[in-house]
């Protein structure tokens, strides 16, 4: 991986200019590099990783709260879009569909643990489930507050204000009505900004 | 700036420039991998994968990350320093006939005893059809059928979808579990076909009886044993198990049922009459019953046991971390995974034992260890 360093290790500044939504510079040059994976290009697919994986995985981890599973997460989005790169679209954006496979994804992890302590609990006959464990919270107060929302209200976070999304594409990508998204995130925020003015 | 879209997006992750490290090769062996008629030609067309993986370890330490002090990054230098070594793939030590079938945490993999292996899915619980030509996994929400080669046949989307089990005979049923409910659906996931069996089933991959589409056990949340037509929807028998049953087998005879639970395993008879009680030990974790349905290898804290069904004390296998396992179809091996030591060893006939080495880094390293979870039709 030559040239910039990941977008981990940037600045802040240039780190939020590249999880912003790209333009349509970047988005001629991502097209180019679909074209150039779909051909076989290894270095292409590395240029891709390389602009794409910051925003999965951040992503991916501001929705489960948990690095190995943010991890396995952006992998799988990935490996699915390797796999399906030969019937990709190239009049479409890549990111956008990365965006909704790594969200949708987080969404059912978060639900599967859920369900999982839920149905061994049953099986104790316990009568509730344990709240959700916090996996490795970050100091940040705005991020660990995030982790107090449920997984739904996270997701519908993360594509508003990580990409940049409006509220009609996040309706579609998440499969809900417009109403829907446009309460969780009036809910979600109004729980930040309490945190944030706190 | 949104303060909350600042702090989103400028936190820093923990784990997150590792992660990209593990992550990559995985991605790009994946491209490799592609079906040779997607693969084009030209310059651009030939990866260069060890000066991609150095350029990226380059960038990673010239960002000033120490990563090469960390557990990731010494796997990272171990991995290229073993990269040029062309070695016999741990997985062609498997004999002859059939495929083991493992999960990883990258997915679900078929791996042949020519060394080669297959992904997939992105299974979390997968199992064999009965003759393995297919298999039936879990990913989030999606009940799915994949072919050897990972194409998808179906799938069906459910909420709280878990241990499935395709049935024995002609393969016409697959078993699953939402919530608490037992389910099936036909075996060419016909929507239209998928019904509820029974509420109340705890969180046991149910048992198809051998060469059965119909005949299915499962455990309740009330501890008991059912066995169902899941034509009719008859209750064939009902038994009260001492403890919650964790996993549950037949013999391929189809004349003993195994239930095991946390400290003991039970043996039952087709109409559900208890023979045998066999206490173990310590707390059970996984069991695998010998076709025969005489015996059953379990793992039991950090040992695996040979117990005996007809009331014989259970002996030593294996001392060590084991993680799945299985016994041939012939029944004439066991296949253990020692997650300590990244190896699978093979027990067969006379005692012999022969370790199969370095089995997480077959499937690329980044998937962890490779968890036995099926050994299907040999020869």
């Amino acid at each position: 991986m030559t040239g910039d360093p990941p977008a981990a290790l940037m600045p802040a500044a240039s780190r939020s200019a590249l999880l912003a939504r790209g333009d349509r510079g970047s988005r001629h040059q991502e097209r180019r590099l679909v074209r150039e994976v779909q051909r076989g290009s290894a270095a292409a697919l590395e240029e891709l990783f390389r602009r794409e994986w910051p925003r999965a995985y951040r992503a991916a981890y501001l929705v489960v709260h948990d690095a190995a599973a943010a991890e396995d997460i952006a992998q799988e989005a990935f490996l699915a879009a390797v796999r399906a790169i030969d019937r990709f679209d190239r009049r479409r954006p890549f990111g956008p569909w990365m965006h909704r496979i790594v969200v949708n994804r987080a969404i059912d992890v978060t639900r599967a643990r859920s369900l999982r302590r839920e149905v061994d609990a049953a099986a104790a006959e316990s009568a509730e489930a344990p709240p959700d464990p916090p996996g490795a919270p970050l100091s940040d107060d705005v991020v660990s507050a995030l982790s107090d929302l449920s997984a739904e209200h996270r997701a519908v976070v993360v594509l508003r204000y990580l990409f940049d999304y409006t509220p009609g594409e996040i309706a579609h990508a998440l499969d809900m009505p417009r109403g829907t998204v446009n309460s969780r995130l009036r809910r979600a925020l109004d729980r930040l900004r309490e945190t944030i003015e706190r | 700036m949104n303060p909350v879209r600042d702090r989103l997006r400028n936190q820093p992750l923990p784990g997150e420039a590792q992660a990209a490290a593990r992550s990559w090769p995985v991605v790009e062996a994946a491209l490799a991998e592609r079906e040779p008629g997607h693969r084009r030609h030209g310059a651009a067309a030939h990866p260069r994968p060890l000066a991609l993986r150095l350029a990226l370890v380059a960038a990673l330490i010239a960002a000033g990350l120490v990563v090469a002090l960390s557990p990731a990054g010494a796997w990272i230098g171990d991995r290229f320093k073993d990269e040029p070594k062309k070695t016999t793939p741990a997985f062609a030590a498997l004999p002859k006939g059939g495929s083991v079938l493992a999960i990883s945490r990258t997915g679900a993999y078929a791996l042949h005893t020519d060394g080669s292996s297959q992904r997939l899915g992105g299974f979390s619980e997968a199992g064999w059809s009965p003759h393995g030509e297919h298999v039936v996994g879990v990913h989030g929400r999606r009940l799915t059928a994949v072919d050897p080669l990972g194409t998808v046949k179906w799938t069906l989307v459910r909420r709280r979808v878990h241990d499935p089990a395709w049935s024995t005979g002609l393969g016409y049923a697959v078993a699953y579990l939402q919530g608490r409910a037992l389910r099936v659906v036909d075996g060419q996931g016909d929507p239209a076909t998928d019904r509820r069996i029974r509420r109340g089933a705890a969180p046991v991959t149910p048992a198809w009886r051998p060469r059965s589409d119909s005949v299915l056990t499962y455990a309740t949340t009330g501890g008991a044993l059912e066995t169902v037509d899941v034509t009719t929807g008859r209750s064939l028998w009902r038994a009260r198990a001492a403890e919650s049953a964790r996993a549950l087998a037949w013999s391929r005879n189809g004349r003993r049922l195994v239930a095991l639970s946390s400290h003991l395993v039970a043996v039952f008879d087709r109409t559900g009459q208890r023979l045998v009680t066999v206490e173990l030990p310590g707390v059970a974790r996984q069991l695998a019953l010998h076709p025969s349905g005489k015996r059953a290898a379990v793992v039991v804290g950090d040992r695996a046991l040979n117990v005996p069904l007809d009331g014989g004390q259970p002996t030593l296998l294996f001392q060590g971390n084991v993680d799945g396992l299985a016994w041939s179809a012939d029944g004439r091996r066991l296949l253990l995974g020692w997650r300590d030591t990244d190896q699978w060893l093979l027990f067969g006939p006379g005692g012999r034992k022969r370790a199969l080495h370095g089995v997480s880094r077959e499937l690329g390293s980044a998937g962890g260890f490779p968890r036995v979870v099926g050994w299907c039709c040999l020869g």
